[in-house]
């Protein structure tokens, strides 16, 4: 693991206004992601862990503080260059997979290299490459309903990766899946990150929060605690073993 | 370009497996691209071609006017307009046209064309090039024998023969020698020949005895209001050295507004509903595409997470409506091209010569540009989604596609557009319908039933004199007659209700003469009022003593009796011609000699057809127990039997000659009900989609109430209540559209109010039935929804 941080969070916040009421999501949050790290961000439902992934993934603005990225501030850009950055620099899992039903595996895997505007012949090969990390090029010319949850979650990490984003984000990845399927997913993100990507993901459970090298916990949108090694304080290899 | 065919490609993957939308959306959009496509190839045709002669926008119409009686035009008497054309100082060449129809003889079968007998300079005002030969030249005498053709009639009789010119062909009997032949583009309103103009003595004699339709062309730089300056001066002096020319001005319209003019408003009346049409397309499938997004927001909401634009975000809804747009184009030409037969009837036959109707590139252009203005329109609508997207929200787990309120505003507002642009074509539609209705209710005067007619004209060279010339038309009427099955039959100069004859003033004893006593004035056989039905309200008729020399006794219509003869038995009384004076003999009905709309002059003086009032040609009116083709045969035997070279080329009813002049009023309303049942089942559409929608929407909600015990019934009068609501929102502003669409239909309909408030609750009530009858199915379905699946899936 390097020390340079890819991510930096000083004191975010994030308040929700609906019809006069104000609902604070996320207070005064620090945090930094180093290059190479798997970050495991914890808590129960409503502590504002998916909200703090929105914010980290430029979904969504924060309501003060400082993010920097690469070492640039993004907490202000506009839509536009967000969309950029997301293209280049982040990769989304998401709990539901949220692939494109009228487009095939391959397509799906294909579509953020078509935003970033690459040549076909290297998006092919890009394509190929990504797919075939998660072993399903087999599969490339089908639609995702013809597919298992199991294998679109597989098909969604492979459009994370197919772009070699600097960050992976992911939302409760194994939320949909068995726990077969889940662990299958949750050690192919850990190839990844044996690989060297950094990867921060929110997960509930602590199974595969001890995937991670360390782990951020969060309560009513504060970070309450935060550790070396997964949510039982283990470190990542002891996770693998278990 | 490859991002551009990507999305095309997955656009049509995925309308393949929405067929439902996508034929709703291109049968929408084919009726709009279609109706717009059509009238724009008449706008085309009619608008935007080049006249076909030199120099176009210099060529004048000319026409006499009375100063009492403003509106009123006249053409021009033949000394009338040698005085103008010595006298003006703006126009470089000025020329009057008698139409005539003539027997082109020589033939296997003789045939009948229709002939401009031009005086000199015709051609300098129409400078026409020819393609063979040479037009009339000022150098061709009054009435010599040479003669132009048209490359129409030249190709059709004579096959093309380029051997033809110089050679002699057979017009009415008499040798012309063929000198040109005109360019097929040159249609001058549908004459196929043109000789040199012979006035008869009157012609020349009589200042007031208008036959001349007269023609100008500007000098170079002289402006409209130059020329009718220098008219209207012209006039002047005239009046003070004629006394037929007192009171007597002159109108001088571009020849494209004189012949076309009218033709403007019916374009434009059917462009705007061309349009409103295309509009509802629009609205309709914006509607859908804007429903089918909400459902795919997570989609949207992917494509943006990965780092899509807003361009490639919307990309697959533009790409969807790109390809239906297209499609829909094509099939819109479809709908053109069947569009155009019904047209055809409105486009004069002689610019449907210059360039006949039909799909021609710019048509073509204009089609595509259409189709990509449509795409752009309707598949930005889902980019108004992209405005309010909240990303995390919906990529997070259970999220649904559910609508906000604004969105639903947005749904309801468009299909309350839908339904007010549906009520102004509805309520346009209604007012044509109910001007034709009137139109044909008119009185014309004459009876339609069981009336049957023929034109025709003895041969010139046979009958050189009109002695001989009536002579022959009374043994025409004799051999008609011997036909077993004619029971009656006559013959007219001028075919009543089909067009206007020759017009003349007049005068009676101790009264002023004003320049407005004119009247029409019409050459008949004894029987052909009673054939014609025209009742004989007071006096005789005519009777075979009357058909002297010079006869003395003349008919009068009723409203020529009421005005000119007051208080007094008008039978006895005198009218005068010029120096000739005649005694009313009858009084007869009123006929409309121009159709019921044009009043055109109701004053009729019935003169016999004797040598003095003897006709070049006549209509030959019958009573027959047998119609059309079987009677045809029999009447030709018998006309050839008296003149083997007169054609009698076609038996029409006088219903079918009546029905003509309202032809052009029953092909608008049938255009205009068309595109109301076009825009009344988009609207229907609409409003059935929208609701399918909510009530989709609403499936959980729907579940609720149901489980607390709303009894089916409730559920159905919500959701019809919910439709009709917005019907009755759209039919509220579409009075206001009516309103303002009446400004295009005011000068075409009669007799009719386009904002009657009858009228607009009638189209309302239509619309409103249409919109319950829509509102129906999705109500249905609420009603059965299931209230333990609606809450399982909440």
């Amino acid at each position: 693991m390097t020390t340079n941080p890819i991510i930096r969070l000083e004191s975010i916040k994030k308040v929700f206004t609906t019809d006069e009421v104000e609902t604070h999501a996320l207070a005064d949050i620090h945090l930094e992601i180093r290059e190479g790290e798997f970050l495991s961000i914890a808590g129960p439902s409503g502590c504002g862990k998916s909200t703090l992934l929105a914010i980290l993934g430029l979904l969504d603005a924060p309501s003060g503080g400082l993010y920097e990225l690469s070492g640039k501030p993004v907490a202000r850009l506009n839509l536009s260059d967000r969309a950029r950055i997301r293209n280049r620099e982040i990769g989304f899992i998401f709990q539901s997979f949220n692939l494109i039903g009228d487009l095939t595996v391959f397509e799906n895997v294909e579509l953020p290299l078509v935003y970033r505007g690459m040549p076909g012949g290297e998006r092919r090969t890009r394509v190929m490459l990504a797919l075939e990390e998660v072993g399903m090029v087999h599969r490339a010319n089908h639609l995702p309903a013809q597919l298992s949850g199991g294998q679109q979650q597989r098909v969604a990490v492979a459009r994370a990766v197919a772009g070699r984003p600097t960050i992976l984000l992911a939302d409760e990845p194994t939320g949909n899946l068995d726990s077969t399927n889940g662990e299958s997913v949750m050690e192919l993100l850990k190839g990844l990150h044996r690989r060297g990507s950094t990867i921060c993901m929110v997960t509930h459970d602590s199974r595969f929060a001890n995937f991670a090298d360390r782990t951020v916990q969060l309560f009513d949108g504060r970070v309450v605690e935060e550790r070396q090694g997964g949510a039982n304080g283990r470190p990542a290899s002891a996770a693998l073993q278990h | 370009m490859p991002g551009l065919l990507n999305d095309l490609r997955h656009a049509l993957r995925a309308l393949l497996r929405a067929r439902g939308f996508a034929t709703a959306a291109l049968l929408a959009l084919a009726l709009g691209i279609g109706a717009n496509t059509a009238v724009y190839s008449m706008l085309h045709t009619m608008v935007l071609t080049p006249l076909p002669f030199k120099d176009p926008e210099r060529v004048m119409s000319l026409w006499g006017t009375v100063t009492a009686n403003p509106g009123w035009t006249a053409s021009l008497s033949w000394s009338r307009l040698r005085d103008w054309a010595a006298r003006n100082r703006t126009f470089e060449a000025l020329a009057g046209v008698d139409s005539v129809a003539m027997n082109l003889g020589g033939l296997e079968t003789p045939q009948r064309v229709q002939v401009g007998a031009v005086t000199e300079g015709f051609f300098n005002v129409f400078q026409v090039r020819p393609v063979q030969g040479r037009t009339l030249l000022p150098s061709d005498p009054e009435g010599s024998p040479v003669v132009v053709l048209s490359e129409g009639l030249w190709r059709r009789v004579y096959g093309g023969d380029p051997a033809l010119l110089g050679r002699e062909v057979r017009l009415n009997g008499l040798s012309h020698t063929v000198v040109g032949i005109l360019p097929g583009t040159f249609a001058f309103n549908g004459r196929e020949a043109f000789v040199p103009l012979k006035p008869r003595q009157a012609e020349k004699e009589r200042r007031n005895m208008n036959f001349l339709i007269a023609y100008g062309r500007l000098k170079a730089g002289v402006t409209l209001a130059q020329a009718r300056e220098d008219l209207a001066t012209v006039c002047q002096a005239l009046a003070t050295e004629q006394e037929g020319d007192r009171g007597r001005g002159a109108l001088v319209r571009t020849y494209r507004e004189d012949r076309y003019g009218s033709q403007g408003s019916v374009i434009l009346l059917l462009g705007l509903a061309a349009g409103l049409v295309l509009l509802i397309a629009c609205i309709n499938v914006a509607n859908q595409l804007l429903a089918r997004a909400t459902g795919r927001l997570r989609d949207m909401a992917v494509r943006a997470a990965l780092g899509g634009g807003r361009l490639q975000v919307i990309a697959p809804s533009l790409a969807e409506c790109l390809l239906i747009s297209l499609v829909g184009a094509a099939a819109g030409l479809l709908v053109a091209h069947l569009a155009l037969d019904l047209l055809r009837p409105l486009v004069p036959a002689d610019l449907a010569q210059t360039r006949a109707l039909g799909l021609h590139l710019p048509t073509l252009g204009l089609t595509l540009a259409t189709a990509l203005l449509t795409a752009l329109l309707c598949g930005s609508a889902p980019g108004l989604l992209l405005l309010k997207l909240n990303l995390a929200q919906h990529l997070k787990e259970g999220s649904k596609s559910t609508e906000s309120r604004g969105r639903r505003h947005l749904r309801n507002a468009l299909v309350v557009a839908q339904v007010a642009l549906a009520l102004m074509l509805v309520s346009g539609f209604s007012a044509a319908y109910f001007s034709v209705n009137k139109l044909l209710a008119v009185p014309l005067g004459v009876r339609t039933e069981a009336v049957q007619a023929f034109s025709i004209q003895p041969s010139p060279s046979i009958h050189t004199d009109e002695a001989s010339r009536l002579r022959a038309m009374r043994n025409v009427l004799e051999a008609v007659r011997s036909v077993p099955s004619v029971e009656q039959a006559g013959w007219i100069d001028y075919m009543p209700t089909l067009q206007s004859g020759r017009n003349a003033t007049f005068k009676t004893r101790g009264r002023e003469p004003l320049e407005t006593d004119l009247a029409e004035v019409r050459a008949i056989s004894p029987e052909a009022l009673p054939v014609l039905g025209v009742p004989l309200v007071r006096g005789r008729a005519f009777e075979d003593a009357d058909l002297v020399l010079n006869p003395k006794a003349v008919l009068i219509n009723a409203g020529l009796a009421d005005q000119y003869f007051p208080g007094r038995d008008p039978v006895g009384q005198e009218i005068g011609f010029g120096s000739d004076w005649f005694q009313v003999a009858g009084v007869v009905g009123d006929v409309r000699h121009s159709g019921p709309r044009r009043k055109g002059l109701l004053n009729t003086v019935y003169f016999p057809a004797v040598e003095t009032f003897s006709p070049q040609s006549a209509w030959i009116v019958l009573r027959s127990r047998q119609q059309g083709e079987a009677l045809l045969g029999p009447l030709r035997a018998a006309v050839r039997r008296v003149d083997p070279d007169l054609p009698v080329v076609r038996l029409q009813s006088l219903a079918e000659i009546a029905g003509r002049t309202v032809r052009g009023e029953r092909v608008i309303t049938l255009l205009l009900g068309l595109f109301a049942a076009i825009a009344a089942l988009l609207a229907l559409l609409g409003i059935h989609g929208s609701l399918s929608y909510s009530v989709a929407q609403r499936t959980q909600e729907i579940g609720i109430r149901m489980a607390l015990g709303a009894p089916s019934g409730r559920v159905v009068r919500d959701v019809v209540r919910e439709g009709l609501v917005l019907a009755g929102l759209g039919l509220l502003l579409g009075i206001a559209g009516a309103f303002a669409f009446s400004g295009a239909l005011r000068s075409l309909v009669f007799e009719v109010n386009p904002t009657d408030p009858l009228l607009l609750a009638a189209a309302s009530a239509v619309l409103l039935a249409t919109a319950a009858l829509a509102c129906l199915f999705p109500a249905l379905r609420a009603s059965r929804v299931d209230p333990a699946v609606a809450l399982r899936a909440e």
